[in-house]
């Protein structure tokens, strides 16, 4: 009976079953991408996604922030390529826009084949700023001071791997996508 | 025990000092009209809750959204004994207390909110100028939390008729996590020095508001899954909302 039961949800591949309890895919707020497309943060399961929440605005840290992300994307293969998501969040709906993430995604020199933009309400940015551990903070200026993390979240939605600062060696970032690509290598993303 | 949310209380609109300035000279800030619960969420308000959406059950609750403290303290899943019921309910994460306010319609206040209305005694909207009153909270912060919280509504009104903003537990608030810390400030030391270098006294805008600081310590030292043994909440609302 329960092998009955339990058929339909193998059947269907990994895009149904429940998710993990620590997986971010939890949060069920609406975003909308450089295109202007709704999306949730579940869309992206199955993927290895490398995550930071940035404002295209600034000027010093987000730029170097993107650098990085692309330096793990210089070292993969396409084909590793086209089973990871680099995603960038706005901590900054207010200015960023659809049209400012568009623009900022071809100054950036980025290949929307496998990065996305996002923009949501300030709460739902809130909720995954405190999900994923980056603080930050609007300051006088009218600029925002965060932190500058990196995650590294597997293919259910889960945080793998954490980096902060923008000093540090990405080699042990990129050895743990490598290994997450390995272990999910029979899983195609949707 | 019927569990009703706790009234709201209507803040009018005022200025909050800021307590740790950015390299900028330290602009005041506004803080619009809204409306605040009278006290803190009890641990019967929330079993009401609970009840309501099971998903937020301690025994089904996913590790995501909560820590494995999570009211550990209940004697079962949907049960609070009497010593708890009046109590503010505490062991709950950031994610449990908002959901909480949404299902009430309500939301968290921002830190700016709650500092604002923190800064009242029971006859001075603004009294950390006041004599006594930032030793007063901070004999509080020192003393060992008790066992069980007092129940909510034991000590007197402050100003705006709001009831526990010191002396019971800490508070969530929806922007928690905007407390930075040195690292986090993407290699501007200067900021980084305006915020945490030399004595302390050069730094907050008040020094006689050693209190708040340490809110503020206590804020930065928070993940949203914790579930800390002496936080709580309470829900806000926007003054326009019926």
């Amino acid at each position: 009976m329960t092998t009955l039961l339990l058929l339909p949800l193998l059947l269907a591949g990994p895009s149904t079953a429940p998710l993990p309890g620590t997986s971010l895919y939890q949060l069920d707020a609406a975003w909308t991408d450089q295109h202007g497309r709704a999306t949730k943060l579940a869309d992206l399961r199955g993927r290895v996604v490398l995550v930071a929440m940035v404002f295209t605005n600034c000027r010093y840290a987000c730029p170097r922030m993107v650098e990085r992300m692309k330096r793990v994307e210089a070292a993969l293969s396409p084909t590793e390529r086209r089973r990871m998501r680099f995603l960038l969040v706005s901590l900054d709906p207010a200015r960023d826009t659809v049209p400012v993430l568009a623009a900022f995604a071809k100054n950036s020199q980025i290949n929307l084949g496998w990065w996305t933009l996002l923009r949501g309400a300030p709460d739902a940015v809130r909720e995954l700023s405190a999900a994923l551990g980056v603080r930050y903070k609007q300051v006088d200026s009218g600029d925002l001071a965060h932190a500058n993390l990196l995650t590294m979240l597997d293919a259910g939605g889960s945080v793998a791997h954490q980096q902060e600062g923008l000093e540090s060696d990405v080699n042990p970032m990129l050895i743990a996508v490598r290994a997450e690509l390995a272990r999910t290598g029979d899983t195609k993303p949707k | 025990m019927l569990a009703t949310p706790a009234p709201l209380v209507s803040i009018p609109p005022g200025q909050l000092r800021p307590l740790v300035p950015s390299l900028e000279p330290a602009k005041p800030i506004e803080v619009g009209a809204f409306r605040l619960e009278r006290h803190a969420v009890t641990n019967t308000d929330f079993l009401a809750f609970v009840k309501a959406q099971p998903g937020w059950r301690r025994d089904r609750v996913k590790p995501l959204f909560a820590g494995p403290e999570f009211l550990g303290h209940w004697s079962a899943p949907l049960e609070v004994d009497g010593a708890h019921a009046r109590a503010p309910v505490t062991r709950v994460s950031y994610f449990a207390a908002r959901a909480y306010c949404g299902w009430r319609d309500r939301r968290l206040p921002t830190v700016a909110e709650w500092e604002y209305v923190a800064a009242a005694s029971a006859s001075h909207a603004d009294a950390r100028a006041q004599p006594g009153f930032d030793k007063q909270i901070l004999d509080w912060s020192r003393k060992p939390a008790p066992e069980v919280p007092r129940a909510v509504e034991s000590a007197g009104p402050n100003f705006y008729g709001v009831h526990d903003m010191h002396g019971l537990v800490w508070e969530w608030t929806s922007d928690f996590n905007s407390e930075l810390v040195a690292t986090e400030l993407g290699g501007d030391a200067s900021l980084v020095r305006n915020l945490f270098c030399g004595d302390h006294g050069s730094v907050v805008s008040d020094p006689a508001d050693y209190a708040a600081f340490m809110r503020v310590a206590f804020r930065g030292s928070l993940e949203a899954s914790y579930t800390v043994a002496n936080l709580g909440f309470r829900c806000a609302a926007d003054e326009d909302e019926p």
